[in-house]
């Protein structure tokens, strides 16, 4: 029996998903539900393979380039992708955490070529636009969400930064961390800050160089592939990130309220200025 | 008589406020120069040869042409070491 491609939408990336079952068209569909696209205009088809036969000598996700594009490989998935992504197969063990983990490789990867990227960062939309919170595993990105409230939370984990127009923008990614939604709210607005959070006694932020915000985005960006081109394309968007949006560290205790995180918000952005601008 | 040399191929950098970032795409480690390294970087970005950089040294910093030399054949090594150059024929 034919099974129809499903289309799932996670900021500028389209993917078409030709499912070999109905189990797996429910998996996509139950945990991706507010992504799923209308068409699959321009997506990029992935077919998946029924048969999966795994590789227990990889336990950790990785990219790998092959003759004429990229291998994504993990003990429970693998995935081959040639170089201008006309087609991808993928074959994984059918459970929502081994296909979630293999997207969140496979964005990368699409990502790279784009010139966009996945942040190690909780999110909230807020009057229209992206702020995102920054930080290494036990920074407190799941405590800031908490704090921030999950009605406008865009994820715990890992959001997406692109460029559209010239301008970045930040949106939603069906990848959580602690809270576990299962597939959170779909937003895509301009990203109006970038806070790297720590818990600490009170509330304070402090404005980095370009530099410090560099090092800072490098160190919290989800990466792995090992194309010098696209290595060059995540500095881009990291430069452009550090230049044009204000990027701060960001203290705050479990004390610490909404709406005193969202005024220091406030006053950081009004403060920064872009260069040229 | 000095090599020459290049940022390697799998290299890529950006200088920010002159300090270079140079991320090693094998393993993803990012290098954050010093303030006379990045100097050099951009230098050997170029393609400027190892002598012509230590001239350019002794002309931004007070130093004399042999410690720059010096300064310049050890930072050479140093990257070498971490494979961010390769030489160019």
């Amino acid at each position: 029996m034919k099974h129809r491609g499903l289309t799932i939408r996670i900021g500028v990336v389209k993917i078409c998903f030709d499912c070999p079952s109905h189990r797996w068209e429910t998996l996509i569909k139950t945990h991706y539900r507010t992504f799923m696209a209308k068409n699959g205009r321009n997506a990029i088809p992935v077919t998946i393979n029924g048969i999966f036969h795994p590789d227990t000598n990889i336990p950790d996700a990785g990219i790998s380039a092959t003759g004429d594009g990229w291998r994504i490989a993990r003990s429970d998935f693998v995935s081959f992708t040639d170089k201008d992504f006309r087609h991808t197969l993928l074959g994984a063990a059918l459970n929502r955490y081994s296909f979630n983990s293999w997207l969140r490789v496979f964005m990368t990867l699409v990502l790279a070529r784009e010139g966009g990227m996945l942040l190690h960062s909780a999110g909230i939309s807020h009057n229209g636009n992206t702020l995102l919170f920054g930080g290494v595993s036990g920074s407190g990105k799941s405590t800031i969400t908490k704090i921030l409230g999950k009605n406008t939370a865009l994820s715990d984990e890992l959001t997406l930064i692109y460029e559209k127009n010239g301008v970045l923008r930040g949106a939603s990614a069906p990848f959580w961390g602690e809270l576990k939604k299962d597939c959170g709210r779909r937003f895509d607005g301009p990203l109006k800050g970038i806070y790297f959070i720590s818990h600490g006694q009170r509330l304070s932020a402090e404005k980095l160089t370009a530099a410090g915000a560099i090092k800072r985005i490098l160190g919290c960006a989800l990466f792995f592939s090992k194309d010098p081109a696209h290595v060059d394309k995540l500095l881009a968007i990291s430069e452009k990130a550090a230049r044009s949006v204000p990027v701060c560290s960001l203290e705050f205790s479990l004390q610490t309220t909404r709406q005193e995180i969202l005024k220091c918000t406030q006053i950081t952005g009004r403060r920064h200025i872009a260069p040229g601008g | 008589m000095h090599t020459n040399y290049r940022p390697a191929a799998h290299c890529a950098w950006r200088m920010i406020d002159g300090v270079a970032f140079v991320v090693d795409s094998r393993n993803s480690t990012l290098h954050e120069l010093s303030e006379t390294g990045s100097f050099i970087w951009k230098l050997l970005e170029k393609g400027e040869k190892p002598d012509k950089i230590a001239r350019q040294i002794t002309d931004a910093y007070e130093v004399s042409l042999g410690e720059a030399s010096r300064d310049v054949d050890e930072f050479m090594q140093q990257l070498q070491t971490y494979g961010l150059i390769a030489k160019t024929v």
